[in-house]
């Protein structure tokens, strides 16, 4: 079996969480080979950040995109060949802020893929400008007086625009995080996964490890779920919410796939003059 | 070109990228994509070369009207109203500017008509085709040229 890993230098800060989620993800795939995922079924996209510079340490297909333009790759590349597996990498900036309306599209339309958000808080690439999901007060750049916005929820909010898997987990939980990605894949329908993903540019481990820890039990409805996002920390770790729902592809064409039962020229002209003579 | 699933790795890359797919930030390769990328443009001309870029109707009037776009239709609804009779050039495409074609008209009478307060269809022709031009008749009212007044127009200026 051909590495995963490719020749490109890494130029992630020693000690980002970047790293476990690199490892996390590695395992998941040769987990989900085990299972008989072919791995040439494996397409991943990323956005523009620190996080999608995972695209070039993976040895895998896939699309690296403009900035927060993942989304609308993946769904592009699911619904021309639904038996391709899709993992889409995007950052809190990336996908909750340029990338904003396609995340939330992707979800409304529960595309099948697994949407994995590393959640650093902050535009870690452009030297710490404050994110979508950065904490009120933060002092950066382009906040020197300190923040004054609130973040977004990004579990709720997720839950609320049609999600059917949401689950946060953290770069210091490999084996929890690989667990969470090999059922976000196996899920038919828009996995999101939120990653605490410390960048220790801008922050420190212990800020994460000392608050820590995982929901008692998954929430059973929707509601349950929704309240509990609400309530807990942002450091609560867990399978939110999971549901089976209408997958897009299925809902607009069944069981076709474009790519793999193609009509032939021949067969497409025929049609097309069928139509026409009939009238 | 591949598509997935494939065996063989295939990553598209907005960023610059070596020929894997791989970002790159060495100068040699980066100067050596952006090379490969203008070829484009040589390839794009001769294959234009053999299609029709230009539309002409050459009239007695040895005045040369140039025109592109929705003004090619009132142009020559002016023509037909005011009864004149001079050549029409409406190119079809503008970049690559189909200089080739345009090399003939360099020092004749010309007149471009345009809907444009800066004259940017003049300054093309002039800039990329070299050609004299000796008048732009223009408008910019949000409203297409009325096929008379613009007959009148034409008149003025032949």
């Amino acid at each position: 079996m051909e590495d995963l890993k490719t020749y490109a230098e890494n130029t992630w800060c020693s000690g980002c969480g970047n790293f476990g989620i690199l490892n996390a993800i590695k395992n998941a795939i040769l987990f989900l080979e085990e299972k008989g995922i072919k791995r040439e079924n494996i397409v991943i996209t990323a956005g523009i950040g620190c996080h999608a510079k995972i695209f070039d340490y993976l040895n895998l297909s896939g699309f690296y995109g403009l900035h927060g333009r993942n989304c609308s790759n993946s769904e592009g590349i699911k619904i021309a060949n639904p038996d391709l597996k899709v993992i889409n990498f995007s950052g809190d900036g990336n996908g909750l802020g340029e990338g904003l309306a396609h995340t939330i599209f992707a979800a409304k339309r529960n595309q099948d893929m697994t949407f994995i958000l590393h959640n650093n808080s902050v535009y870690a690439l452009t030297t710490g400008q404050f994110s979508p999901l950065t904490e009120k007060g933060w002092k950066g750049p382009s906040t020197p007086l300190g923040s004054f916005e609130e973040p977004f929820n990004p579990i709720s909010l997720m839950i609320e625009v049609g999600a059917t898997f949401v689950a946060r987990a953290y770069a210091g939980e490999i084996k929890h995080l690989t667990d969470i990605i090999v059922e976000a894949t196996k899920h038919d329908g828009f996995a999101f996964i939120e990653v605490l993903q410390p960048a220790v540019s801008y922050h420190k481990w212990e800020e994460y490890s000392k608050y820590v820890e995982f929901l008692n039990n998954e929430p059973r409805t929707r509601e349950e779920a929704l309240n509990t996002a609400r309530i807990s920390h942002k450091f609560t770790l867990g399978v939110f919410y999971r549901t089976e729902k209408p997958v897009y592809h299925r809902e607009l064409y069944g069981d076709h796939n474009p790519i793999t039962k193609k009509k032939s020229r021949e067969e497409r002209l025929e049609k097309i003059h069928k139509i026409l003579n009939s009238k | 070109m591949l598509f997935p699933p494939s065996k063989k790795i295939i990553k598209w890359n907005s960023y610059e990228h070596d020929e894997f797919g791989i970002t790159t930030e060495n100068a040699e390769k980066i100067s050596f994509m952006h090379d490969k990328r203008n070829k484009k443009e040589k390839a794009l001309i001769e294959h234009l070369k053999g299609q029709e870029t230009v539309k002409i109707i050459r009239g007695e009037n040895p005045n040369n009207i140039f025109t592109y776009g929705s003004t090619y239709m009132s142009v020559l609804e002016a023509l037909k109203y005011g009864k004149i009779n001079p050549s029409i050039i409406a190119p079809i495409y503008l970049n690559p500017l189909p200089i080739w074609e345009l090399e003939e008209f360099r020092n004749q009478d010309n007149i471009v008509i345009e809907q444009s307060i800066t004259g940017q269809f003049t300054s093309l022709l002039k800039g990329k085709a070299g050609l004299n031009i000796k008048h732009t008749i223009t408008q910019y009212d949000g409203r297409p040229f009325d096929p008379i007044e613009l007959s009148i127009k034409i008149k003025e200026v032949l």
